[in-house]
């Protein structure tokens, strides 16, 4: 492969970068061409030992994705900058995609869990209260024999408890958000042999 | 070498390199790859990660012919960061060594 076929390869594959991201990605490269036919490499040899422009690309991609991710905080972006991430290879799918989807997966059942139990506890507290003030008033709750009196006081307690549990369960988002950050630049390096590439 | 391994260390290696000088891209490149077989063009995603971490910083040079090359330089955060990996990297090798020791024995 000619420096030319390299370049043009590299920039398919990162094309969907924004275009000063990609002309000063290219730029390096074709540096990194001068100064090796400066010190008498061929571009052949020169664009074999650089590796894949087409995993280079996805390197530089899965970079500029959790950059992203970081500068501005959006479920889109760290989704992408998982996605990209996760498409490095196979050891990268396994460790990266599949815990961050079960991850989420518990996080969206918590809160799921918060908000269920804060929807029943007003529902409970709007009960106990229309029971106390009309007689034979009749609802699920009433009907299973819970005084008013105790419902009052469970719903009210249950909502406390819920409000409390969603706003852990933020916290626990924004510490997921910033794990994840630092698991996917743990794992980009994917530094190939030359032998490999061959 | 294995991959995961050579990983850990190439970010090491490359501040350990931009401690001694500033070196343009391919300078650095073909320092470190003197020393670990890696496939080259991965040092440059390694190199824009480090600038933007704020370990390196960039600036041009002119060159002898052609147009200026991009020279990178280590920042204070990044000659920060160098000694923190290897001190680790120290530490690392001594308690693997003596482990071998042990077991040599």
């Amino acid at each position: 492969m000619k420096k030319e076929e390299f370049i043009k390869k590299l920039k398919r594959s990162i094309s969907a970068l924004p275009e000063s991201e990609v002309k000063d990605i290219i730029s390096d490269y074709e540096e990194h061409f001068r100064a090796g036919i400066e010190s008498g490499r061929s571009e052949i040899e020169i664009a074999e030992s650089l590796g894949d422009p087409a995993t280079l690309g996805k390197q530089l991609k899965a970079n500029y994705h959790i950059e992203n991710a970081e500068k501005r905080v959006s479920f889109d972006s760290i989704f992408r900058a998982v996605l990209a991430t996760a498409g490095l290879g196979l050891f990268n799918l396994i460790f990266i995609a599949f815990p961050f989807f079960g991850l989420l997966f518990l996080l969206f059942c918590f809160f799921a869990g918060g908000m269920g139990t804060f929807l029943m506890s007003i529902f409970g507290f709007a009960s106990s209260v229309a029971a106390l003030f009309i007689p034979n008033f009749a609802n699920p709750f009433i009907n299973m024999g819970i005084a008013p009196i105790t419902l009052l006081f469970f719903s009210v307690s249950a909502a406390g408890f819920s409000i409390l549990f969603l706003i852990g369960c933020c916290y626990l988002a924004k510490w997921f958000y910033r794990l994840t950050i630092s698991y996917l630049r743990a794992n980009i390096n994917i530094i190939k042999g030359n032998k490999e590439i061959k | 070498m294995d991959t995961q391994l050579k990983k850990g260390v190439l970010e090491m290696c490359v501040l350990a390199v931009l401690e001694q000088k500033d070196c343009y891209g391919y300078e650095l490149v073909s320092d470190i790859s003197k020393t670990i077989s890696i496939s080259e063009g991965t040092i440059y995603p390694l190199l824009r990660r480090l600038k933007s971490e704020e370990y390196v910083d960039t600036y041009l040079q002119e060159s002898t012919d052609g147009p200026p090359r991009k020279y990178y330089r280590l920042t204070k955060k990044g000659k920060i960061a160098s000694k923190e990996l290897l001190s680790e990297w120290n530490n690392f090798n001594e308690s693997i060594n003596q482990l071998l020791r042990g077991i040599q024995k």
